[in-house]
């Protein structure tokens, strides 16, 4: 400042310069004083402003913190599956760190034994300026690290996402990744709504009941370590709804701790596509009904030898070398009666009824799912085989709301993850009469009662349902021993709930089974077990004494002399 | 005059006492908003201590974890449905159980590890074919064992704590007094 008011040495000289000079010195220093004066105005107007506006820190702001970055994700019954914790984590700067780096690795290694030392000793020698070395530390080791007394290692709180039942219903769920976004399953679907700032203090309820989740993939566990299957998959759907009340695909993983390139991440129930044998023909079955192609349940159909077609021969597994009517063919499960029903049926009704099912699209659900295979071109054998389930392959959750579709009156609703309030559910599509739904109630109800499903049967739950081999696609056409064994099943048959569907993925027979890979010995156990555990939680009171009412079929069904009938039990 | 001057010595001393009191007053109201705040502040604590305990007994208490409990040690299995009653005049009807009338449906126990069942069987006959003193140091390293290496498969997941030493001690008496009872 002074240099700046002073009188440059070249004025001084100059005797007649000396009035404008102080001019010129007023002048300046009155712009200094207006610069003065300015700022202080602006300090003074700014505090003024602050005083005015700002309110004081209340515990509304606190309570802000309470909601947490990603919205929680519930199952109906509010118990939680996937949620936000404030986790610690461990990292360190490289740089700062005054200990020695060898011994200090050693110790960390020590503490945190999942690495060596050699790892953590390139972390310490890094070239960066902050390093991670434990994301989800537990409080216990970040005291225990920090007890090292080493200031080049930090502690900080981050939100991680925890997901508290670890692999159940891990594809339902999926998983986040590094930048916090879902990348698959509900986490994917639901990324938008969990991360908006006004709705995500409210949690996000699916229709999984974790309960029901639990003893399916326990049961489906159990049945695929016991027949070292490839791989399960099980759904259960309330055929009300559309609600999947579980879903399980196996082998799992740990949405906690995903390793890329998982094979299990793949959702066997939405995203394989699988041949499903016979659990087509009640399908197949109710189209015929439904379309007045068979009227009497009492017609009988030729299944005296296998059926010659062109260049195929459709035989039975169960071969009775007689004709069968409608009942029986569904007991008896045989391929032949039903190729000649749908033959007589013809392309355009039974293409239309798959069409009203959906299988020509994907399943209609949130998750990650695949297309079907609808055959290119429908020759008459393929009218044929995909009667009982060859020629075209849906995923396991079709299935499920075709079934559901055929018990519950006849009306096909969109599967879905979402929790649906008592009174929303979508009004969906009618695919077969109420009639005809009747009719599958009492057929299906027979197959388990007397026929091939007698495995799946749960005493006092009325389940009643089909059983599906289907012979798995492999490099030189069909294998005879490696199946896809299918269970689709329905209860409580007298007013059905639920429809149960379990598969096992090229089962191998064991002891339990007598050395069988049929559904019939492998997964229907499954849903008989499975139904015995959860019908109660499921709201399904066990009654002996109540059944639906099959007495006008039971004449129909011829016994060879000698044979027991099992329906007087 | 002098009323004059005591008006305005009045006019003091009220102005004295009052502002005094209405100081007093906001900073008691002050303070006590101050606790207030501080007693919210609290419970916003608290609610945040109580999501993450749930969330940490949650995921102690999943579903996996409980089913292998289920499967090693309490074994509960799901009603029958004979357990069900449809309704009063079914209760009422209701007779004792075992004159064999009622029929047994299958029971559905979740499948745990069968591991200590195995233990179990081995245990047994060591002890039942104990036949000197000199064999209860054995029995005992045995049942030690035993215990051991049922420690080593905890029935704990996350906590292998819970078995406790006390547990372990019961075992070890039991197997004594056992021992002595047969001598």
């Amino acid at each position: 400042m002074i240099v700046l008011v002073a009188p440059a040495a070249a004025d001084r000289r100059r005797d007649g310069g000396r009035h404008s000079l102080v001019a010129v010195a007023q002048v300046r220093l009155m712009i200094l004083m207006l610069l003065f004066a300015f700022s202080t105005m602006l300090i003074v107007g700014r505090l003024g402003w602050l005083a005015l506006s700002a309110e004081p820190a209340t515990t509304r702001d606190a309570a802000a913190a309470l909601v947490p970055l990603r919205g929680d994700i519930v199952d109906r019954n509010g118990a939680p599956l996937a949620r936000t914790i404030d986790a610690w984590s461990i990292g360190v700067q490289p740089r700062n760190i005054i200990g020695d780096r060898v011994d200090l690795a050693n110790r960390l290694a020590a503490l945190m034994p999942e690495q060596g030392a050699g790892y953590y000793y390139r972390l310490l020698t890094m070239d960066a300026p902050f390093t991670y070395l434990k994301h989800r530390a537990m409080p216990e080791l970040v005291t225990a690290v920090n007890a090292l007394g080493e200031p080049g290692i930090t502690f900080a709180r981050e939100p991680e996402r925890l997901y508290p039942q670890s692999a159940l219903a891990a594809q339902a769920l999926g998983y986040l990744n590094a930048e916090r976004h879902g990348v698959r399953g509900m986490e994917k679907a639901l990324d938008a709504r969990l991360t908006n700032p006004a709705l995500r203090s409210t949690p996000m309820a699916l229709s999984l009941d974790l309960r029901v989740q639990g003893a399916l993939e326990s049961e489906l566990g159990r049945a695929m370590a016991s027949f070292q299957a490839k791989g399960a998959a099980g759904v259960v759907l309330d055929v009300r709804t559309g609600e999947v009340m579980a879903m399980s695909s196996l082998p799992t993983f740990n949405p906690n701790k995903v390793r890329t390139g998982e094979g299990a991440l793949l959702n066997t129930v939405t995203q394989s596509v699988y041949e499903l044998g016979s659990a087509f023909k009640p399908i197949a079955m109710a189209a015929a009904i439904d379309t007045g192609t068979v009227t009497s349940m009492a017609r009988r159909f030729d299944a005296t030898a296998p059926l010659q077609v062109g260049r195929f021969k459709i035989r039975d597994d169960h071969a009775q070398n007689r004709w069968l009517n409608i009942p029986e063919t569904l007991i008896h499960s045989s391929n032949i009666a039903t190729a000649r029903i749908a033959d007589e049926m013809g392309e355009e009704k039974l293409a239309a009824m798959f069409r009203k099912l959906g299988f020509d699209t994907s399943p209609d659900i949130e998750i990650e799912k695949a297309h079907p295979l609808w055959p290119r071109f429908w020759a008459r054998t393929t009218t044929m085989t995909t009667a009982y389930g060859h020629g075209i392959a849906v995923t396991p959750l079709h299935l499920a709301s075709a079934y559901a579709a055929l018990v519950n009156g006849g009306v096909w609703r969109p599967a879905t993850l979402l929790k649906v309030e008592p009174g929303h559910a979508p009004a969906g599509r009618r695919v077969i009469s109420e009639a005809t739904s009747a009719r599958m109630r009492q057929l299906l109800r027979l197959v388990v009662l007397d026929g091939t499903g007698r495995k799946g049967e749960a005493p006092g739950y009325r389940v009643g349902g089909k059983t599906g081999t289907a012979e798995k696609p492999g490099a030189g056409g069909y294998s005879k021993h490696v199946n896809v064994s299918t269970f689709a099943a329905a209860f409580p048959m007298d007013a059905p709930r639920y429809v149960v569907i379990a598969m096992l993925d090229s089962p191998i027979g064991n002891a339990e089974s007598f050395g069988l890979t049929t559904a019939a010995w492998t997964a229907a156990p499954v849903v008989s077990r499975l139904i015995m555990r959860t019908g109660p939680l499921l709201g399904v009171q066990p009654d002996m004494h109540r059944d639906v009412d099959v007495s006008d079929l039971v004449p129909l069904i011829w016994r060879a002399p000698g044979e027991k009938p099992s329906l007087a039990e | 005059m002098a009323s004059i001057g005591f008006k305005g010595f009045g006019w003091i001393l009220g102005i004295a006492t009052v502002l005094p009191a209405c100081y007093m007053v906001t900073s008691a109201v002050a303070a006590e908003r101050g606790r207030v705040e501080a007693v919210e502040r609290a419970i916003i604590r608290a609610q945040r201590d109580i999501r993450g305990l749930e969330t940490e007994f949650d995921t102690r208490a999943n579903i996996a974890q409980l089913e292998r409990y289920n499967g090693e040690v309490l074994a509960l299995s799901a009603p029958r449905p004979e357990q069900y009653v449809a309704g009063e005049a079914a209760l009422a009807s209701l007779r004792p159980l075992g004159e064999g009338q009622v029929r047994y449906a299958a029971l559905v126990v979740p499948a745990g590890i069968q591991q200590p069942e195995l233990q179990q069987a081995e245990l047994r006959p060591a002890v039942a074919a104990l036949p000197s003193p000199p064999a209860i140091e054995a029995v005992a390293s045995e049942v030690k064992r035993a215990v051991a290496t049922g420690k080593a498969q905890s029935v704990a997941m996350l906590d292998g704590k819970l078995l406790s030493d006390s547990t372990i001690g019961d075992v070890m008496a039991r197997a004594r007094s056992e021992a002595t009872s047969l001598r």
